[in-house]
């Protein structure tokens, strides 16, 4: 049991290891500005994540959550700068695209039956193709006043983080404390006892593909307005970097096992912190990505020996 | 405390599948504060009949009344709305979610319109987890709870909806004795609250010691009703059975009593206690047991599949015996699964492929190129001894009948030529014919002085073929049958 307590809380381990040694070999780390510039630079993905989490708890999941947030933003951005319509309504479009882009995804999952890895791999290139034949690959520079939103705070908080926050709890709570919530851990638990309790699987699926849609194109527009232009790599490879938080935060490829809180937080917390004090001591940038696939290695391993562990 | 009793009855219940008519007109009566057990051999109907009740199988004809006005049971709602519950042999536990989540799993007490009342779950769980004498929390995740804990678990999840009629198929066959006790206490206290119980069991000691009436099932037809203390064991085994079969033994002659396999102290941790048999040379050796008392895992322990604590595994290679680790042994095994269709079969690849996986080394050269002409020629050999029934050795194996997939996996490893054949329940799912030609097959093979150990729970297969029959119950081998081997026998040590 305590194997299996340390490993569920392994990112703690990590995070402690991590904030000891950038204190200790960066200068400004360990500040609470610091802090507050990585929680602001991680609100998108923290909110992609979520998405990732819900159907990844379901035992599926989702590899074009990157494209959606690409598709849904491009968009929305177009609309702006085309069309001149009002922002919020642009962005408000956009999240419905991105719940069109989920039901897609659900229609061929649930409707044509094919399998979901496969069906988003088909999406993630479609989507972003798309997206790239409307904008013709070039670079979108957003007027002025919108690229103010995505730096707004209220003290030394973000705005973008707040928003984060409200999402993680709302899913938090949704997971832990609704019927649907129960059935979606149900059916990653086991779907073939969930079908027999008679728990609707395929309506379940559909409804976790559109929310994963809808909030992939939230996270793509708090990255856009952080960046304040729309570039073709937007959101490209954010799936991946997705399913990476979402293990590493404890939640199981096996579906069925994890809490939102804390680990879509802590999940991507690891790696901001990893980027962020890698930063801060002038690393070879292939560092990064050389500690974040351990990182994920690790993760992975003891997900897997978590499977193992219960057998008793 | 409710009053008034409730009488269930089922009227001419008529249910018929593809090639078997399950249910033929039966009738079947329960009344509330009465355990009634329900008795029947493999395919006689009991599970048939109460799945109609649950709401899991929908009948052909007849009716289901209770206090005399009919009902409807399409599904398993209906049946929870007309207050009956199911405890299905297998459970239905999800693993990695909580005893209380798995007991409202159906039905969350909620909150408001949007949230599930967290506390009332816990609150309602701890009173169902009292009144079946559990001492785990409400919060502790499933897949750590034994399998006796799991079922008190799946009971609470019967007993969440409060049932007034409640069913419980073969609910003690994974129980250690102290979680059977519990279980008998549990049954005890709802028959005193005047619930309809039906007992589903093959257990006579059970079946005497907490019955109140008992009813016998054959051939899908009810045949014999009445109070649990007017009758004998022979009684009941005889209506089970019907009249005494002269049964066509389709036997070889006895084999030379050369041991080819030494099992010695064979121990997994839960699973096998103390495994200790031997098996001779051209003999075919029956496991019986009922489902989960470690038959299919005494297999996959012997060929190293599962990883075994302790225990010694002798062979007999060119007359002498040598010790041998179980993943060894494997390569002297054929193994016939028991699931031919997922394990057994590629069954989207020829008839010629499946057979060949076993001799790929013999007909490819040094580059790993398979020689086709050799391959076809090898294969058409070992197809010729076994009449399987095919157009074409490259049609895709999913065309064939389930007999003929079957011979299909047999041919595959009798091509490879193993000392030893585990067949696990390789007769199930065929008709009459194809039952019989495996059967046949399985005697020929033991002519070359090879071994077979099968596993069957079709006692007639076993007696038909079987020179010794082992039984085991909850991972040991609890005795042996070597003289004339009778389905009286075996039944009488299954139940004991």
């Amino acid at each position: 049991m305590l194997k299996l307590k340390i490993i569920n809380n392994g990112f703690y381990i990590v995070i402690l290891m991590a904030v000891l040694y950038f204190s200790i070999t960066a200068k400004y780390f360990l500040s609470l500005e610091n802090l507050f510039s990585m929680l602001h630079s991680l609100s998108p993905i923290v909110v992609i994540s979520l998405g990732m989490a819900l159907v990844i708890l379901m035992g599926k999941i989702d590899i074009s959550v990157g494209s959606i947030a690409f598709l849904s933003v491009t968009i929305g951005v177009l609309l702006i700068t085309k069309y001149e319509l009002n922002y919020y309504l642009a962005f408000l479009i956009s999240m419905f695209i991105g719940m069109i882009l989920g039901a897609i995804n659900g229609f061929f999952i649930v409707i044509l039956k094919i399998n979901p890895l496969i069906t988003t791999l088909g999406t993630m290139f479609t989507f972003r193709g798309v997206a790239l034949q409307l904008t013709n690959a070039s670079v979108i520079n957003l007027p002025d006043s919108i690229r103010v939103i995505g730096n707004l705070s209220i003290g030394p908080v973000f705005i973008d983080t707040i928003i984060m926050f409200i999402f993680l709890y709302a899913l938090h709570l949704i997971h832990l404390n609704t019927t649907f919530g129960r059935h979606v851990n149900a059916i990653g638990s086991k779907s073939i006892i969930a079908n027999t309790l008679g728990i609707n699987e395929d309506k379940i699926t559909f409804l976790c593909f559109i929310a994963s849609g809808f909030l992939a194109s939230v996270g793509g527009i708090l990255s856009l307005l952080q960046v304040g232009l729309l570039s073709g790599y937007l959101g490209q490879g954010l799936e991946f970097t997705a399913v990476a938080v979402v293990v590493v935060g404890g939640i199981s490829l096996f579906g069925g096992r994890g809490k939102i809180i804390p680990g879509v937080l802590a999940g991507a917390f690891v790696f901001e912190l990893v980027r962020n004090g890698l930063n801060h001591i002038g690393a070879n940038p292939y560092a990064y990505k050389l500690i974040t696939g351990v990182i994920i290695f690790v993760a992975m391993y003891a997900d897997a020996l978590k499977k193992d562990i219960k057998t008793n | 405390m409710n009053d008034f009793s409730k009488i269930l009855e089922l009227k001419n219940i008529t249910k018929k599948f593809p090639g078997n008519l399950a249910l033929k007109n039966t009738n079947f009566k329960a009344i509330s504060g009465e355990i009634h057990a329900l008795l029947g051999a493999n395919g006689a109907g009991k599970s048939t009949l109460m799945n109609v009740l649950g709401g899991n199988i929908r009948m052909d004809d007849g009716e289901i009344l209770i206090n005399n006005s009919e009902i409807n049971i399409k599904n398993p709602r209906d049946a929870a709305l007309s207050k009956i519950a199911f405890v299905h042999q297998e459970l239905s536990i999800l693993p990695t979610m909580s005893v209380a989540e798995n007991i409202f799993i159906n039905k969350f007490p909620k909150r408001n319109a949007i949230f599930i009342d967290k506390k009332k779950i816990k609150e309602e769980s701890k009173i169902i987890l009292n009144k079946l004498g559990c001492n785990f929390s409400p919060g502790s995740t499933c897949e750590f709870l034994s399998t006796g804990e799991q079922q008190m678990v799946e009971i609470g999840r019967a007993l969440a909806e409060d049932p007034d009629i409640i069913i419980f198929d073969e609910p003690t066959s994974s129980l250690t004795n102290n979680e059977k006790e519990k279980l008998f206490d549990v049954i005890n206290n709802l028959k005193k609250e005047n619930k309809v119980i039906i007992y589903i069991s093959h257990f006579l000691d059970e079946v005497f010691r907490i019955s109140d009436k008992l009813s016998i099932m054959r051939n899908g037809e009810n045949v014999l009703t009445g109070y649990t203390n007017e009758f004998q064991v022979n009684d009941i085994i005889k209506a089970m059975l019907g009249s005494v079969k002269k049964i066509d033994k389709t036997k070889k002659n006895k084999s030379d009593k050369k041991v080819l396999l030494d099992v010695n102290n064979l121990n997994l941790e839960n699973v096998l206690k103390n495994i200790n048999f031997k098996i001779y040379e051209g003999e075919i050796l029956g496991i019986c047991g009922l489902l989960g008392s470690g038959r299919t895992e005494l297999f996959r322990a012997l060929i190293g599949l599962d990883k075994i604590n302790s225990g010694k595994i002798k062979l007999n290679l060119s007359n002498e015996f040598f010790e041998i680790k179980p993943k060894k042994l494997h390569n002297y095994v054929g193994y016939v699964t028991e699931d031919r269709r997922n394990e057994g079969l590629w069954l989207n690849m020829s008839i010629i492929k499946n057979i060949s996986i076993s001799f790929l080394d013999i007909i490819a050269n040094a580059l790993g190129f398979i020689n086709k002409k050799l391959e076809l020629s090898y294969v058409n050999n070992s197809i010729s001894n076994i009449d399987i029934k095919y157009t074409n050795e490259n049609q895709n194996v999913d065309t064939l009948s389930g007999g003929n997939q079957q011979k299909v996996v047999f041919t595959r490893w009798i091509a490879s030529d193993p000392l030893l054949f585990f067949l696990d329940e390789p007769t199930r799912g065929l008709d009459v014919n194809a039952k019989i030609d495996v059967l046949k097959i399985s005697t020929e093979i033991v002519k070359n002085k090879k071994s077979v150990l099968i596993i069957s729970s079709e006692y007639e297969d076993l007696i038909k073929i079987c020179d010794r029959l082992l039984i085991m119950k909850r991972g040991e081998i609890i005795n042996e049958i070597s003289e004339k081997i009778t389905e009286d026998k075996i039944l009488m040590e299954i139940s004991s």
